[in-house]
């Protein structure tokens, strides 16, 4: 599915403050997995999710997605099949615009911008339907513009628009850490169920462990730049907070 | 006031409002602080005076419109592909059109289009009405002003008004934000130099250095249409910018009439404008103090 190949990336290289975030990476993502990341900040974990969808360019290292490779595609274009959530709630929609119209833009995701009508008006009811499943009212609201809704709403927009489109590949960087524990929780059971309904394929980094043993299938730790940890099935499921705490300082 | 005054003015209104028009695609919709305005306006001056000069007067207006397109991707070539920062990259574009302006008028600084035939004398040869001018006039913003609409209403301007809203945004829904912004920024200059070489025919006149202070009339006729309309939905925008480009006119007129110099105008803009967007601040101070007094 997704095939990672020794992929390196250093920042401000030939400088003082050089460093290597990455160090030589290499996994596979399987069809039907939903992957926690978890590990301190400056793991590298930020960076792999940024070189998968195109916002940082590797030192050397391959990046296959479906046998593709995509490696040195431009972030414009890998968005036609990856989907991607970031922690500001703020980052994925337009705030001057109306729902309708953010969701209008999300479907046409991997289809050439034509001059045909914006929102089709067959479409709505299918928008409708999907905005419903959030249980948050917002299909009510369709002309309302989405700079009015709060943090937690925006995000669970956000994650309707970045599937609306089935992706190859969905991309969490912390999506739920600024929001309230109450609409978190509210946030991952809705992605836990999109991500379920529709197969789609999953990594996702939180720094809540509760989160990274309860949600998915694998959970990788990460440190100084490398996968220091894969826990999978039985052993993930037995696994306790504190087991993963000394995980947290594991050498590579 | 005479009343042929009150006419001659709504018609430059209407005639500014497709410069305001260009205006509000670059700063309001792409959010880009857009400074080429003041060269490409003398880009479709230039440009539509030297084919009416020949002959060709309507030819004239697309030729206009479409060098100012030329210019407006230009501005938006060094931005996106050459990373050099909105404001400079406008200014570098206005301030290289100069000398190109002067070359497109045939290396004069001003043409005479005096006794030519232009659209404007075309249109009154079809009719006796001492309103044609206007009735042209109204044409020609009616036209650009649904055209565009229906153009913002698209897909395509759906991916135009998302760039200036939220780029990082678009990106992820897999559209290159800078072939948007290339897009938008040549339409923008597309109209502003649309409007230029109306002016031009309208005028019987073009001076490569009348571009100053173009980009302030923009901005002051968004403004002052914004008053009314505020911006809430595209319609009222709409409104905005056409009433707001006449409304700014009348006020110049009436300044004029009330022995206000002509090299004043500009300063009068520029104040204008200042007012206008510091408005909001100074009242909210003025709230404030207030408030601490009581």
């Amino acid at each position: 599915m997704l095939k990672i190949t020794d992929l390196h990336v250093t920042f401000h290289k030939g400088t003082i403050h050089e460093r290597v975030a990455l160090n030589n990476v290499s996994y596979e993502v399987q069809a039907d997995d939903f992957i926690t990341i978890l590990g301190t900040n400056g793991a590298g974990k930020s960076t792999l999710l940024n070189c998968i969808a195109g916002n940082i360019e590797p030192d050397k290292g391959k990046i296959e997605l479906d046998g593709m490779d995509i490696t040195w595609m431009k972030e414009y274009k890998r968005a036609k099949m990856i989907g991607r959530l970031f922690q500001d709630p703020l980052k994925g929609t337009a705030p001057n615009m109306t729902i309708l119209e953010n969701l209008g833009l999300a479907y046409s995701r991997g289809k050439r911008s034509t001059l045909s009508r914006a929102i089709k008006k067959s479409d709505i009811p299918y928008f409708k339907e999907q905005l419903a499943k959030l249980n948050l009212g917002l299909e009510n609201r369709m002309d309302a513009k989405v700079g009015l809704l709060s943090g937690g709403q925006r995000q669970a927009l956000t994650l309707m628009m970045a599937t609306l489109v089935t992706p190859k590949l969905l991309l969490l960087d912390e999506h739920t850490a600024a929001l309230d524990p109450k609409t978190a929780d509210t946030i991952m059971n809705v992605t836990d169920a999109i991500v379920k309904e529709n197969h789609i394929p999953t990594i996702m980094i939180t720094h809540n462990m509760k989160q990274a043993l309860t949600y998915g299938n694998k959970l990788l730790v990460m440190n100084e730049g490398r996968i220091v940890k894969e826990l999978t099935g039985v052993e993930k499921q037995q696994t306790t907070v504190d087991q993963l705490l000394k995980m947290y300082d594991l050498a590579a | 006031m005479a009343l042929s005054t009150l006419q001659g003015a709504l018609e430059l209104g209407l005639i500014y409002a497709i410069l305001a028009f260009g205006v509000y695609i670059s700063f309001r919709i792409l959010d880009i602080p857009d400074l080429s305005v003041d060269g490409t306006f003398i880009t479709g001056c230039g440009t539509a005076a030297i084919f009416t000069l020949n002959g060709h007067p309507i030819l004239g207006i697309f030729a206009a419109a479409f060098a100012g397109a030329l210019a407006g991707a230009l501005t938006g070539f060094l931005q996106t592909k050459c990373k050099i920062q909105p404001i400079l990259s406008g200014i570098l574009v206005m301030s290289g059109l100069y000398s190109i302006n002067y070359k497109i008028m045939g290396n004069t600084p001003n043409i005479s289009l005096f006794d030519k035939e232009t659209i404007f004398t075309r249109f009154t040869a079809l009719s006796d009405s001492k309103l044609m001018n206007l009735f042209l006039c109204i044409l020609i913003v009616a036209v650009t002003a649904i055209l565009l609409y229906a153009f913002l209403k698209t897909q395509l301007g759906m991916c135009l008004r998302a760039t200036g809203d939220n780029e990082a945004m678009v990106r992820a829904s897999s559209v290159n934000s800078d072939r948007m912004k290339l897009l938008g920024l040549s339409l923008a200059n597309g109209l502003v130099a649309l409007s230029g070489g109306i002016l031009a025919q309208y005028q019987s006149f073009a001076d490569v250095n009348d571009g100053i202070g173009k980009l302030v009339i923009g901005l002051a006729s968004i403004i002052v249409g914004e008053a009314f309309f505020g911006r809430k939905t595209l319609l009222r925008s709409f409104s905005a910018v056409i009433s707001g480009a006449i409304a700014y006119r009348f006020l110049l007129t009436f300044a004029l009439q009330l022995g206000v110099n002509a090299t004043d105008q500009r300063l009068l803009s520029a104040l204008l404008v200042t007012l206008a967007i510091s408005f909001p601040v100074l009242k909210k101070e003025i709230m404030k103090r207030r408030g601490r007094k009581c």
